[in-house]
């Protein structure tokens, strides 16, 4: 975590130093550890919001930005899940089923586990986004 | 009413966040570099110019970890040989405070033969006969002092200038003040040999009050050197492109309304950044395109000197990649328990014959490997320590810490060679001439000279004060400067 920065307590500090370096930007996207909470996050979404997807992305944007995705975003949202569950399929299709599904769920709740890992990409890159992980 | 609405509520009665977010968007929070620097948050790693003309572009920092003893390496005292087995005498030990804990022992020889090497003449031990020659290569401080007599305090010292930790360390100043010349690969990069990180650790390559960008990035040993290089395991390479392009896609609709923030825009390129980075990392270290020939050139069909083989190989990949500053801390050879440093406080001759089969190699083959592809033009290579070790025994067979006389050497771009600088006294224990003395700020602001930096005039503004990588100290050797 030293790579985001924190403040040093050996020094004194009127404010925190604002860095922004690629180490950070490999770290919120290939730890295992943020990987697993957007696990978690698309299963507490799908649990909330049910099994619609339009109510799925504006539940993550309430979760996430406290408001609702707007148009331009939705499309982009609909065409990336599309696309991912296709990548997805073409990865398993060798009959290796690995794919990361969201976590958290009850067992009642029935989805299509390559539409549901494309939902945990979808959900990993937004909270990768920079409305998320800026200071807006 | 829901949050959503609330907000859109607001924002339709224009009194909202919209508001403040758009002035924050032209007001970016810039910490301690003020308004006026916003600019380098596009781009805090862009190239810039030196002070002066200069002709080192890369410096690999060889920090010999544990403080060899210098005595039974380069600096040849006859008298110590003659005089072994007696007392100290007490004229030498003047002005110095000698550590309670080991007590002063009788002077100490160990069991070297020495010869002279090259035109200069320099004087080498049977321990570094591949060091030896390049003795024309070298420029040797032999009136090395430091402050501090345990590890940590001293090697903080060497590589920030400062006995507690926050301050930057010299490869960050030299990062701040050059920025990157390789926009895929860290500036700024640390070297370790064994399976984990140097106990001093990380406070040896820190930014301090820099910018943390301006921070080393330790390599990790083996295929992958950098943490979360490799994406998550159930995420295929194709996934992984298309999150990517989707984060540019929604990034791209917040950065359309703010185009002034230019922090926001770092954020964006990092992304990008690490895209590259990805690449670029594991081939920089991946040495399956180096003839045998070249690898056993730094030794690595010798167990004892494989691993700091690879690591200084390493380094040569990274310098020709353009990386600045290359912080090598020696460790111990694969697979050694028993002796993972150079601190020889009793058994020297055993860990000092371990300690110098593991570097010698390595490192005469990384001077002739240099040599010959043209890099030791535009590369300086500092061979250093915290401190060196005292003239008089311990525990029988050992040496204590010395801060008070030892040598290090410098090679290559704008480098006198084959030169040498100061001297210690008859036996080695102390600097001879206290006004050649060369601190370790010395030997800074003398590095950041040939990098084109006047330590005087490389600052940074930190709580109001302006502070320089030398601290309050340091000048130029210039009689180590071609």
């Amino acid at each position: 975590m030293q790579s985001f920065d924190p403040a040093n307590p050996s020094q004194p500090h009127h404010k925190r130093d604002v860095t922004t370096t690629p180490l950070q930007a490999l770290t919120l996207f290939n730890s295992d550890i943020v990987f697993g909470w957007s696990q978690a996050l698309a299963g507490r979404v799908i649990r909330e919001a049910g099994n619609d997807e339009s109510a799925q992305l504006t539940r993550l944007y309430q979760v996430l930005f406290s408001r609702e995705p707007n148009k331009a975003e939705k499309t982009a949202l609909k065409e990336f899940l599309s696309n991912e569950e296709k990548l997805i399929a073409q990865k398993t299709s060798n009959g290796k089923f690995e794919v990361a599904v969201p976590t958290g769920l009850k067992d009642t709740q029935q989805l299509n586990p390559i539409r549901a890992a494309a939902f945990v990409d979808l959900v990993h890159t937004v909270a990768n986004s920079n409305d998320f992980a800026y200071r807006f | 009413m829901s949050i959503a609405s609330r907000r859109d509520f607001l924002l339709k009665t224009g009194q909202g966040l919209g508001g403040a977010a758009a002035l924050t968007g032209l007001i970016p929070s810039v910490g301690a570099f003020g308004a006026a620097h916003a600019a380098d948050l596009v781009d805090p790693l862009a190239p810039k110019q030196p002070h002066f003309p200069a002709k080192v572009k890369s410096v690999i920092w060889l920090h010999m970890n544990g403080a060899p003893s210098t005595l039974d390496l380069y600096d040849h005292k006859p008298d110590l040989v003659k005089l072994a087995g007696t007392d100290v005498p007490a004229s030498f030990l003047k002005g110095i405070k000698t550590s309670t804990q080991g007590g002063v022992g009788k002077l100490y020889a160990s069991n070297r033969t020495w010869k002279q090497h090259g035109e200069s003449g320099a004087w080498f031990s049977d321990l570094v006969p591949s060091i030896a020659q390049h003795a024309d290569k070298l420029a040797f401080i032999k009136s090395s002092m430091t402050v501090g007599a345990t590890h940590d305090i001293s090697i903080l010292k060497l590589n920030t200038g400062d006995l507690n930790p926050g301050r930057p360390s010299l490869g960050a100043w030299v990062t701040y003040a050059l920025g990157s010349a390789n926009p895929d690969l860290p500036p700024y990069v640390v070297l370790y040999n064994g399976k984990s990180e140097p106990s001093a650790g990380s406070v040896n390559w820190n930014s301090g009050f820099l910018p943390a960008v301006y921070q080393g990035t330790a390599f990790r040993p083996g295929a992958s050197p950098i943490l979360y290089l490799d994406r998550p395991e159930l995420r295929a390479a194709t996934q992984q492109r298309s999150s990517l392009d989707l984060l540019k896609r929604l990034n791209a609709l917040g950065t359309a309304q703010r185009p002034a923030d230019t922090e926001l825009l770092a954020r964006v390129r990092s992304y990008e950044l690490a895209d590259r980075m990805q690449a670029a990392a594991p081939e920089a270290v991946d040495l399956a395109k180096e003839t045998d020939a070249t690898k056993a050139l730094y030794g690595l069909d010798d167990p004892t000197s494989a691993s700091y083989g690879t690591t200084l190989l390493r380094a040569r990949r990274l310098v020709e990649r353009g990386v600045r500053f290359i912080q090598v801390v020696s460790g111990a050879p694969d697979g050694e328990t028993e002796y993972t440093s150079w601190d020889a406080h009793s058994d020297l001759e055993k860990n000092h014959g371990l300690m110098a089969r593991m570097v010698d190699k390595p490192i005469g083959g990384l001077l002739a490997d240099l040599k010959s592809r043209g890099l030791l033009e535009s590369t300086l290579v500092v061979w250093t320590s915290e401190f060196g070790r005292t003239s008089y025994g311990q525990s029988g067979n050992g040496r204590d810490h010395n801060a008070w006389g030892y040598t290090q050497w410098l090679a290559g771009a704008g480098i006198k060679a084959g030169t040498t600088y100061g001297e210690t006294d008859e036996i080695g224990l102390q600097v001879a001439d206290k006004d050649k003395a060369v601190d370790t700020y010395d030997l800074h602001a003398t590095v950041l000279q040939l990098l084109g930096l006047d330590h005087l005039k490389t600052t940074f503004l930190n709580n109001g004060r302006s502070e320089r990588p030398t601290v309050v100290y340091g000048k130029v050797i210039k009689e180590l400067l071609a």
